[in-house]
């Protein structure tokens, strides 16, 4: 899965410890969802969609290998 | 998502703390033995400091394996779940080589009683572990 985080929040101007805080989880989670190295699980991809007033599909799509 | 059946994350201090405690109470064992070579009755019988000892060392094993941590999230108990199969491998991959290897029954037994504590030890280490490197690694990107 891949996921476009990054650019989000680059256009929201926030920090992956502001993002962290806001839905509740520690910023290595943000870090390693950035870097493809975790993949949220369904609500969290809903809290994540929420901050950025988005569906889920714009922030995380399928991959490849998915 | 919320971790069930976690121990508060100020438990892991009290785990090291009673985890620790048994190295006074071994060496009190020792010198009570030492100082009274005929043994009295008395409430510091060797069942009352094998039982101790043992409580200490299982019971901080367990508050230090299972508290929270600072902020407990999902990929926190993945990671939690990870380490803990991966420690049960382990367990089990060493106790199959012990069988193999270990000809004297006596040793034998000796080495399965650690088998007490070896999954949790295994456990925390790898847990801690991979906790200090996904740490480690935020703090390279910064």
């Amino acid at each position: 899965m891949k996921n476009s985080l990054r650019v989000e929040r680059a256009i929201k101007n926030i920090t992956q410890g502001e993002l962290a805080d806001l839905i509740g989880v520690s910023r290595q989670t943000i870090n390693t969802i950035e870097s493809n190295k975790y993949v949220p699980s369904t609500v969290l991809a809903l809290k994540i969609a929420r901050v950025f007033e988005k569906p889920v599909e714009q922030i995380f799509m399928l991959d490849d290998e998915d | 998502m919320k971790s069930r059946f976690l121990f508060p994350h100020w438990a892991r201090i009290a785990g090291y703390l009673c985890f620790l405690a048994y190295i006074p109470i071994a060496l009190l064992e020792k010198f009570l033995k030492a100082a009274n070579k005929h043994p009295t009755p008395s409430v510091f019988t060797d069942h009352f400091f094998t039982m101790v000892i043992l409580m200490l060392i299982v019971i901080g094993l367990l508050l230090v394996a299972f508290s929270k941590e600072k902020i407990e999230d999902e990929r926190i108990a993945q990671l939690r779940l990870d380490s803990l199969q991966w420690s049960i491998y382990l367990n089990y991959a060493i106790l199959i080589v012990c069988i193999l290897f270990i000809r004297d029954w006596d040793l034998f037994i000796g080495v399965a009683a650690h088998y007490m504590f070896t999954p949790l030890v295994f456990f925390i280490v790898r847990f801690r572990w991979v906790a200090y490197q996904s740490k480690r690694e935020l703090g390279m990107e910064d």
